[in-house]
Order: C-alpha cells, then structure tokens, then sequence
C-alpha cells in the first residue's frame, strides 16, 4: 500500500514552507549591489536553494519510499515534553529553582511509562535539591532556591 | 625541537590541578552519559556545554573534549555489552564486539576497545603536534574568496558524510544556515528575522538549538521505543587479553590508527567514516574473513583505534583553520566562541597556551580513560540497568537549566521547547540534524566571506575561481558532490549509513 502522504513529500513540503517564509522575510531587506552586497541577499538566495531542495525532496518522494506508510507522531509524549520545559519556564524566576525543577520533572515523567505520582514527586523533591545544591550553591548560579512567590 | 617546547608548554597547562580535575569531571561525564543508550557525543557535548562557560578558556574546553572522547568510549561499552551503539561511530564495533561479549569475552573485547583507543589516541596527539602548526601558517594566506570555499567544501563534507539522502541533507544545511542569520546583520545592524522579538535580535544560540535538535528531539524519540535493554550477564571471566588476542590485535591497532589519523584530518571525516573504513578493510586483509561478524578481535580493535584517532584529529581543521569538520566539531566552535576566542590560523599564535594545552590534555585524558575506566566497567555496566524513566526526567531538567542559565533568559526555553519538537520531527522524517548544525555555525560566517570577496573583488563573482586555492577547494567540492551522486557510490554510500 503506497500512501501519498509518506515522510518523503512531508519533508519537502517542509522545507519549501520553511523556505518560503524566508524568503518572504528577506523580501523587506536591502538585496544591495553585486559589490555592495545587502543584508537581504544571501538570505534570499539561502532561502530559494531551499525551496528548490524541497521541490526535490517532494517530487521524488514517490520513488524513494513507496512502502513506508506515514510517519506516526506520539503527541502525548512531546505534548508533557515541551509542557515540562514551558512550566520550569514559567516557574524558575518567581518560584525558584527547586520548584521549578520539580515542577518540570514531575511533568515530564509522565511521557514514558509513568511512575507512581508519590515516586515521581519524590524525585523531583530529590532532583531539585540536588540540582539547587550543585547549581546555585556549588557553580554560584545567580538564581533563587525558592523564589519570591514564596515569600523570599 | 620547537615542537616539544610547544608539547612542555601543553604539559604545563594540563598538569594544574584545576585541569587535571575538570578533564577527569569530562571524561566521567562523557562517559557516563556515552554509556547511557541514546544519548550520543553531540547530545551530551550540547546539553553540558552551557555548564562550562563559568570556566576558564583552556579549562572549559579541555573539558569539553574530555566529555567527547568519554562519550565515544562510553558508546563503544554499550555497543559491547548490549548490541547498542552509543553513537554512530560504534556501529561498526557492536558487530563483533557484541559477539565477543554473548562468547563470554566481554572483558577482552572492552579492553581491547580500550588499549586500541589509547594507542590511537596518543599517535593522533602527535600528529596534531606535527603538522597542526604548518597548517594553520597555510590558513594564514587564507582571505575572504578561500574561506567562502572552505566553507562550502566543509558544508559539502557534512552533507556527503550525513545520513539520508543528499538533497535532504542539503536542505538541512540551508535551514542551519538561515536560522543562522537570524539576529542584526553584522554590517549593516539591520534586524533580520527577528518577528519583532527584542530577544531575537541577538541571534539565536546556537547551543539551545543544538540541545532541542540533538537533546531534546532524540529523548522524545527515544521514548517511543519501549526499553528492551538486557545487558550482559555472562561472567567476564578476564579484562586481560591472551597472547593470541595481542597477536591478532596489533596489526589491527596499527592500520585503524593510520586510517583514522588520514581520515579525521578531511573535512566531514571523523570518528565516523573512520571506524566504517577501518572495519572495511580489516574484513579486506583479513585471511580467512569468515571469523569477521562472529566474534573477531580485529573487528574490534581496529574500528575502535581508527575512532579515536580521527576524533582526535578532526580538531585539526578546527584548531588551524577555524572549520569545524563535522557537528561535534561545529560544537566545540562554539564552545570557544563563547569564551570569546576565534577558532583559526592565529589560535596558535595568539593563545599557545590553550592550543598546546588542549592537545596535550587530550592525551593526559586518554590516560584517565585506561586507567580510570577499566576498573570502572562494572560501575558502568549497573547504570545500564538503570531504568529509562529515571532518567529521562533528569535529563530535561538539565536541558532547562542549562538553556535558562545560559543567558538568565526564559526566552531562551521557549527556543528549547521549540527546537526540541523540530527536532522530534526530524527525526520522524528521517532528517539528519548534524548538517542544519554545521550550516548554523558556517552560515553567517560564510555570508561575511561572501560580502566581504565580493567587495574587495569590486562585484566580480569569478574571485572565487580565479585565485588557485579557492579554486582548490571549490573542485574538491563539486567533486566530492559528484562522486556521492554517483549511482553506484549512492548504493554503497546507503549500505554504510544503514543501521
């Protein structure tokens, strides 16, 4: 079974999108002279050899791969992934650095075969105080143990 | 004689305490992490590169390069012991060695794996001596024109020696490149792709992308494959090899050194093209080459030298010509940009103490490697054991921190999270991250090359052709590009790169 939609013609439509959106910035900049190059130049022309690569990719996808069906994506696990990155994010400037390594930690457990919630804290309580001790204590990290949402 | 003034000098560096200490922190880190399945040297090297920036120069990077040469052993154990390649490099050596290992001689094969290396190591170190000095004077003659086709042989390097198929590779380096340029542009300080963002007109740092592409977007894609890690529980019997195993190791030992010494030199050589070379032609000279695939010593010993002499050497065009040869390489770049030194031809003249010292804590970590991990082997055997989801959660936790405490910016996390999901489909697609990489650290270099010959050649592009070593390299170039696009070369090409 051949589907249309294989990781070939997904990439190519990749990177002529990414491509497209270059160009379009470098559309604004400056293309300058042949002696005096602008700033808009070299990117636009980055960015058209890129969309040629990806016309490339996507109009002889069918020839490479033909019997690999389509790419599956595990949402849930990127989706804890990036949630975990976002929240220490959020968290490590109010709320310091051992919340927010626990908060990042506890969350990103549970993209895999997810430990039990008590363990899963544990560690996290354990990581953030490892991490506060070798950080900020030990490579003088200017950063907060607890953060002044906490009262410091 | 003027080259072991220079060695002495390196000692001087190495031997300091502080040195001493932090290439040991390197080379267990690097290990340790090396050890750990899927994680490889360009991933642990990205995720512990924003630690090492409160470092002095010369310390940080002898322990950056101590974390790459840990990694690389630490590849070569879990190849051995679980028919798991660390990275890419130790494929070769999983083949045989892995055979040796379910044959009850896991003890010799990682020795072997270890004595190789250390051999390889300190030749590699010696050329690097040698001939790093005159290469870099050759680098000296370089202007704008030269180093724009440098750059384009090295960026075609990467793209020839990258997995997958070429005009993927090649869009890959084209993305490195633009998202490069992202930032004010150096000659005019006009924004650039910036959407606006007052924190993006610095440029985006090359490490958070390096920790999404390699750190991040791996670990995610790690985590599909349920664990299925059973290390070796046959007893090792003994570490020491017998005299029929040093026998059959020499020779070996000597060709993988020689083949990885040429090889790292190349741009886009390296460990990786090394080990595949020497195991090649080890199963070539080998009489009979029936023992090869079943358990052969030599299947060992000879990917295992030939790794690490041409990791050691691929600092090389790194140290004397400022081009990264491969994305370890581009990494290191970095590693010393960010502690405001110019990787080139004047390294050596400007910062003797930090070349010189560098090379010669290259060797003092190899040492380390022997002594330290030999004994240690059980230690990194139980860490093997050590379930996944463990240690997954650890290792975002220091993706974070390390991206935050890069610049005390959260900006910089969002950029993580980012690069972590493009590098997550990357993957999926079947796109090497390591030339978007090179392209990253090449790209606004090679623009300002770019900018700068065309100036001064008063808007002629023929500059590039015209003046002989440009011209040099630029046929190098489009013949390696050529050659790679060969039908049959593809096919072999395709064989190599598949796991």
């Amino acid at each position: 079974m051949t589907s249309r939609l294989n990781p070939q013609l997904i990439a190519g439509l990749l990177f002529v999108l990414i491509g497209a959106a270059f160009l379009l910035g470098s559309l604004d900049l400056s293309y300058g002279t042949w002696r005096k190059i602008g700033p808009g130049a070299f990117p636009g022309l980055v960015a058209s050899a890129l969309i040629a690569m990806g016309l490339i990719v996507a109009f002889t996808a069918e020839k490479h791969d033909t019997g690999k069906e389509r790419p599956s994506l595990y949402s849930s696990k990127v989706t804890f992934i990036i949630a975990a990155i976002v929240v220490f994010g959020l968290v490590v400037r109010g709320g310091g650095l051992l919340p927010a390594v626990f908060c990042c930690c506890f969350i990103s457990s549970f993209a895999s075969r997810p430990l039990q919630p008590v363990k899963s804290a544990l560690y996290g309580l354990g990581l953030g105080a490892a991490c506060s001790l070798a950080f900020i204590k030990g490579l003088s990290m200017p950063l907060a143990i607890i953060g002044p949402w906490f009262g410091y | 004689m003027e080259t072991l003034n220079a060695l002495l000098l390196g000692f001087d560096q190495a031997i300091l305490p502080t040195n001493l200490f932090w290439c040991l922190i390197g080379t267990l880190l690097g290990t340790l992490v090396g050890v750990l399945p899927g994680l490889g040297p360009a991933a642990t090297m990205a995720i512990l590169l924003p630690f090492t920036i409160g470092l002095e120069p010369v310390t940080s990077l002898i322990m950056m390069a101590g974390i790459y040469y840990g990694a690389q052993y630490g590849g070569s154990t879990t190849a051995i012991l679980l028919n798991l390649p660390g990275e890419a490099s130790s494929v070769v050596t999983a083949i045989d060695g892995y055979k040796m290992a379910r044959n009850g001689r896991a003890g010799v094969a990682l020795s072997t794996a270890a004595i190789g290396s250390f051999f390889a190591g300190t030749v590699a170190t010696l050329l690097l001596a040698l001939f790093a000095p005159s290469l870099a004077e050759i680098g000296l003659l370089f202007g704008p024109a030269e180093y724009f086709s440098l750059m384009i042989l090295g960026l075609v390097a990467s793209v020839v020696l990258s997995r997958g198929s070429l005009p993927k590779a090649l869009a890959m380096v084209f993305i490195g490149i633009l998202v490069g340029l992202v930032g004010q542009d150096v000659q005019t300080a006009v924004p650039r792709f910036t959407l606006g963002l007052e924190e993006m007109s610095g440029g985006i740092n090359f490490v958070v992308v390096a920790m999404g592409l390699f750190g991040i977007g791996e670990l995610i894609k790690d985590l599909e494959t349920p664990e299925s890690r059973t290390a070796i529980n046959a007893p090792f019997f003994s570490m020491i090899p017998s005299r029929e195993d040093w026998r059959r190791m020499v020779a070996p030992i000597l060709r993988g050194t020689g083949i990885g010494s040429v090889l790292g030199l190349l741009p886009g050589g390296g460990a990786l093209l090394a080990a595949f070379a020497a195991y090649a032609i080890e199963k070539r000279v080998a009489n009979p080459p029936e023992g090869f695939g079943g358990g052969a010593i030599e299947g060992v010993a000879a990917p295992e030298s030939a790794n690490n002499a041409g990791a050691q050497t691929s600092f090389v065009p790194l140290l004397t010509l400022g081009l990264p040869a491969n994305a370890v390489m581009a990494l290191m770049f970095g590693a010393l940009i960010m502690q405001g030194i110019a990787p080139g031809p004047t390294l050596i003249s400007e910062h003797p103490d930090v070349f010189w010292g560098v090379i010669v804590s290259m060797w003092v970590g190899n040492v380390m490697l022997l002594v330290l991990n030999l004994p240690l082997i059980g230690v990194w055997t139980r860490l093997l054991t050590m379930p996944f989801h463990y240690l997954f959660p650890a290792i975002v936790v220091f993706c974070s921190i390390g991206a935050f405490s890069l610049g005390n910016s959260v900006f910089d996390l969002w950029l993580l999270g980012a690069f972590g999901v493009a590098g997550y489909i990357f993957a999926k697609l079947d796109c090497d991250p390591a030339p978007l990489v090179m392209g990253l650290i090449l790209g606004p270099m090679m623009e300002e090359n770019f900018r700068r010959a065309m100036f001064l050649a008063r808007g002629n592009p023929s500059v590039f052709v015209d003046r002989p070593i440009s011209a040099g390299l630029i046929v190098l170039a489009v013949l390696a590009i050529t050659v790679v696009a060969l039908p049959k070369i593809k096919a072999v090409r395709e064989e190599a790169f598949q796991e």
